[in-house]
């Protein structure tokens, strides 16, 4: 499946689409699973963050497998060349900045990250996702 | 010597340089500093030399307020009324105001004292000495070999809360007071009012009553009111034979800006890698140091509450059993335990993290609403009862809250932890008070603003002073023994000048 590029998504952002014209540029072909994948991979415990995730998705419906993984391709500077280790370095300093910065969510009243908030969502997400 | 007054003649008057209005921590350190000179010192305390209910009822009054539930008997069940005071009941916790107390904030209304911390520390070692707790680094150097959540940040620091054993002053201060030449304390003796000249300027002697309502003479060429936070105001408010409203209210200010320490369970913090540090330095059941019990406290330094405009606060890590963590507890714990292992932090065992309460307890911006006056009713002595409208604000709990989601934030950006914090629209959701009465004689240079001057006395009238946390202008966020104890210690060397003039 083709995807979109991370430059044409901070194209997009730069032209001031944010995240609804990220969901459009999803259904032009992003490819929520591509970054999906790696993310679960990243997680030790991947059933305790789903459990997370789930939380966080009931708790913001507006949110999906396309917007959560859109936000953290944009935000992880993400794309299919990234490699995984550099994946884990910039999820883990992009946490570390959120909270600095206060960037937190409340997940049932848990402070978290939005970073990894999205992270623990996107987790929940790819488990539901019926196989290919 | 130790009297009762029940046992002094009818037709006897007491005479003495300098009668002390109450025996409790502030009214026996200043006796203490004055033992040895050469005046006539009385101390009156109304209660007797132990708990005894009708004496303690003399505490009632009508109270209100948004954290007092109805039946509370917030006035009669949070201070003492025998001999030695509230220090009968005290938990120990001693810890100095901070500089930035002392200083004008000028997001936080009616700040500043007209002194300065320098000006008090020579007196903290003295009163360090009274709590019976040696000299003491509160800061950092004498527990240096306890490990510290988020050391070396830039918005929080550690500070060591010194635990007395505690002091009981009743019974580790008796035998000098019995023994001393020039102290009489005379218990039951019931302090109803200050009477004064024609001009309410000059102090000329006490209205005192005995348990059983008959009089005794007392009369002094200086008076110290140290009956405690509620008490001197009501004291005050009660000497109004030449003045309506009361002794030292020329500008309405006796019992106003009443200040309690907030106390919160304010959320739950879930360390992964805390089960050494946190129990060790943060527990209330308190940690062996050297020579000294501590227990540590997190508080955001002076200029993170400058820049966010917070009170001052405390911040405490208490043991939570996993069994009472909410069901997501465990989840979250895991997921900061991956981003640990993900970020190659120091490994961690396997075993679950610690879970803690965070408790925060919170300085109160001075109200001139939050008040003690005088109710209409009377006690069975035939003074009119305190009557308390405690308020508190929204800015408190505000700054609260920003201050522990502040903290949670710190520790995760060091991916030390995470945390659950009290839902937005439970803003005093399992808050209450902490036995402390502050403010109620509030200490300033300009009498318009206060109600003592920065010797504690009394602006307007030349021979009263008061003791006790009644002359804090802040209440900081420490326990306000150890300050109060220094001001009396403090006065007491202002006295002795004073005394020989």
């Amino acid at each position: 499946m083709k995807t979109v590029s991370r430059r044409a998504i901070l194209r997009a952002l730069a032209a001031g689409a944010g995240v609804a014209g990220l969901g459009a540029l999803g259904c032009r072909g992003f490819d929520p699973a591509a970054l999906a994948a790696p993310l679960r991979d990243l997680a030790r415990n991947p059933e305790s963050l789903a459990a997370v995730g789930k939380v966080f998705l009931a708790e913001n419906p507006e949110e999906n497998l396309d917007t959560v993984t859109e936000w953290l391709a944009v935000n992880l500077d993400w794309d299919e060349a990234t490699p995984a280790d550099e994946l884990t370095r910039r999820l883990v300093e992009r946490v570390r900045h959120d909270f600095r910065d206060s960037r937190t969510v409340r997940v049932d009243n848990w402070l978290l990250s939005e970073t990894e908030a999205r992270w623990t969502a996107a987790v929940a997400l790819a488990a539901e996702a019926p196989a290919e | 010597m130790i009297l009762d007054s029940r046992d002094i003649a009818r037709d006897s008057a007491l005479a003495a340089d300098l009668c002390i209005i109450g025996a409790g921590a502030a009214g026996i350190s200043l006796a203490l500093e004055l033992a040895g000179g050469p005046h006539e010192i009385l101390v009156l305390e109304g209660g007797g030399p132990a708990y005894d209910q009708r004496s303690q009822e003399l505490y009632d009054g009508p109270e209100a307020g948004l954290l007092i539930p109805p039946g509370s008997r917030y006035l009669a069940s949070t201070r003492l009324r025998y001999f030695g005071g509230t220090t009968n009941h005290w938990n120990g916790f001693c810890r100095p105001l901070d500089r930035e107390d002392f200083e004008p904030r000028e997001w936080v209304a009616r700040s500043g004292w007209p002194i300065s911390l320098a000006d008090l520390e020579p007196f903290y070692a003295r009163a360090c000495e009274l709590l019976q707790i040696s000299p003491f680094d509160y800061d950092q150097a004498t527990a240096g070999a306890h490990r510290r959540l988020l050391d070396g940040d830039e918005v929080f620091e550690t500070n060591f809360f010194h635990i007395s054993p505690p002091t009981r002053f009743a019974q580790a201060y008796r035998r000098p007071l019995e023994e001393s030449a020039k102290i009489r304390v005379v218990t039951n003796a019931n302090v109803r009012r200050i009477e004064v000249d024609s001009d309410a300027r000059h102090a000329v002697g006490l209205d005192v009553v005995r348990p059983d309502g008959s009089p005794l003479a007392v009369t002094a060429r200086h008076y110290v009111l140290a009956t405690g936070g509620i008490e001197n105001a009501r004291v005050l408010l009660n000497s109004d034979r030449v003045r309506e409203n009361g002794l030292g209210n020329d500008y309405d200010l006796v019992g106003r800006c009443f200040m309690e320490h907030l106390a919160q369970r304010i959320g739950v913090v879930v360390i992964p890698n805390g089960r050494r540090q946190v129990p060790k330095t943060y527990s209330k059941s308190r940690v062996r140091s050297r020579n000294n019990w501590i227990c540590g406290a997190i508080r955001p330094r002076a200029e993170a509450q400058r820049e966010r405009r917070l009170l001052n606060s405390l911040l405490m890590v208490t043991p939570l059993a996993q069994s009472e963590v909410a069901d997501l507890a465990p989840a979250v714990e895991r997921l900061a335990r991956d981003l640990r292992e993900l970020a190659a932090l120091p490994p961690i065992d396997t075993r679950p993290g610690y879970f803690g309460w965070l408790h925060a307890y919170g300085e109160q911006q001075p109200d001139l609403d939050s008040r003690v006056s005088l109710s209409d009713e009377r006690d069975r002595l035939g003074a009119r009862r305190s009557a308390l409208d405690w308020r508190v604000d929204e800015v408190e709990s505000r700054s609260m809250r920003t201050t522990a989601r502040l903290f949670i934030e710190r520790l995760g950006m060091n991916l030390d932890a995470r945390g659950w914090l009290l839902p937005p629209d439970r803003p005093w959701g399992a808050a209450r008070w902490s036995n402390h009465h502050m403010g109620t004689t509030r200490m300033s240079a300009d009498p318009a603003s206060g109600v003592v001057d920065p010797e504690c006395r009394l602006h307007g009238v030349d021979n009263v002073f008061v003791a006790g946390s009644s002359v804090f202008a802040t209440s900081g966020s420490s326990n306000p023994t150890l300050t109060l104890v220094a001001l009396a210690v403090r006065l007491g060397h202002h006295l002795k000048g004073v005394l020989a003039s």
